[in-house]
């Protein structure tokens, strides 16, 4: 008579099947879950979606570059931006301009814009495993 | 079984719904339960903690893995929690092996068989005696059987080759000769 080998396992487990438990489980099961309330995933939305950031970032962007504060632009402002820029120095007369070249300043502000974007994002994701 | 409607009934106040949920799934979670805890107070107890915290976390389940594989994580751990705090006067594997509902239910021929192969198993560590029930009873893949007890890939193959060794070294000096007669004939 030849040992039970690997093969057989399979068909022994399933043949043996599952363990049977004592009866009225169910309903001593039910019993404990009619007074359990289910955990509600109320996801918190983000302060600021990821739309408004990018719009925000766009905004910026483009007020400085009307605002002519981009680095290597003339202390005094010319074109069709100039009257702006004067009408707003009229109020904000001390405007300092920062130093730099403009197209350094136009990749820092478009990776603050992708950064912002990002650490949304990371809440996001955050606030769903927290809940979770 | 699509399970699907019934989680969705149940997260919509409908309690038949988890009965339902409960009578497709309370042999399997309660057989992860027995193989840990090898007694059946604890195990039912622990098959029953199990329904609660997937009853209160159900509506943390995504769909994105099988729902069974979902409740037999909680059912393992749940299980491996209150091994720690058993009491140590618990009933041998021997015993639950005669246990006069199993036999009722079941037979004489297949409690036979699940007799000798609780016997057996009792031999082993629960966590590889649960391996193996994942593997041959619940028909896991090894990816399945990591999510569900946390170990690493690796860790699974190894328990499931020396698991598998030592199991069938048990049967086989259990039963001798009379090995495949007796447990064969019913497969």
């Amino acid at each position: 008579m030849s040992d039970l080998n690997e093969n057989d396992l399979r068909k022994l487990f399933q043949a043996a099947g599952h363990q049977v438990p004592t009866e009225g489980l169910t309903d001593r099961i039910m019993a404990r879950v009619s007074v359990t309330r289910i955990v509600r995933l109320d996801l918190a939305e983000p302060l600021i979606s990821k739309r408004a950031w990018i719009l925000i970032g766009i905004g910026l962007v483009t007020l400085c570059t009307m605002l002519g504060l981009m680095p290597g632009a003339s202390t005094q402002p010319t074109g069709p931006t100039s009257s702006l820029v004067s009408l707003i120095g009229a109020f904000v007369p001390r405007i300092h301009l920062p130093q730099g070249s403009w197209p350094l300043w136009s990749v820092f502000a478009l990776g603050s814009v992708l950064f912002f974007v990002w650490v949304d994002n990371a809440i996001t994701r955050g606030t769903r495993r927290t809940t979770a | 079984m699509d399970i699907a409607p019934l989680i969705a009934r149940t997260l919509g106040g409908d309690p038949r719904a988890y009965a339902e949920v409960v009578r497709t799934y309370q042999h399997m979670v309660y057989t992860v339960c027995h193989r840990v805890l090898r007694n059946t107070e604890d195990a039912e107890e622990a098959t029953q903690d199990t329904f609660v915290k997937a009853y209160q976390n159900l509506a943390g389940f995504s769909g994105g893995a099988k729902f069974s594989t979902w409740l037999y994580s909680i059912a393992f751990r749940t299980a491996i929690s209150h091994g720690r705090k058993r009491r140590p006067d618990s009933l041998s594997v021997d015993e639950l092996a005669h246990h006069p509902s199993a036999e009722r239910e079941d037979g004489m021929q297949q409690a036979d068989v699940r007799h000798y192969l609780n016997k057996a198993l009792g031999m082993l560590s629960e966590e590889d005696a649960s391996v193996l029930s994942f593997f041959y009873l619940e028909e896991l893949s090894v990816e399945e059987i990591v999510t569900v007890t946390g170990l690493s890939a690796s860790n699974v193959k190894v328990k499931l080759h020396r698991g598998r060794k030592k199991l069938l070294d048990e049967l086989n000096s259990e039963l001798k000769g009379e090995a495949h007669t007796l447990l064969l004939d019913h497969v």
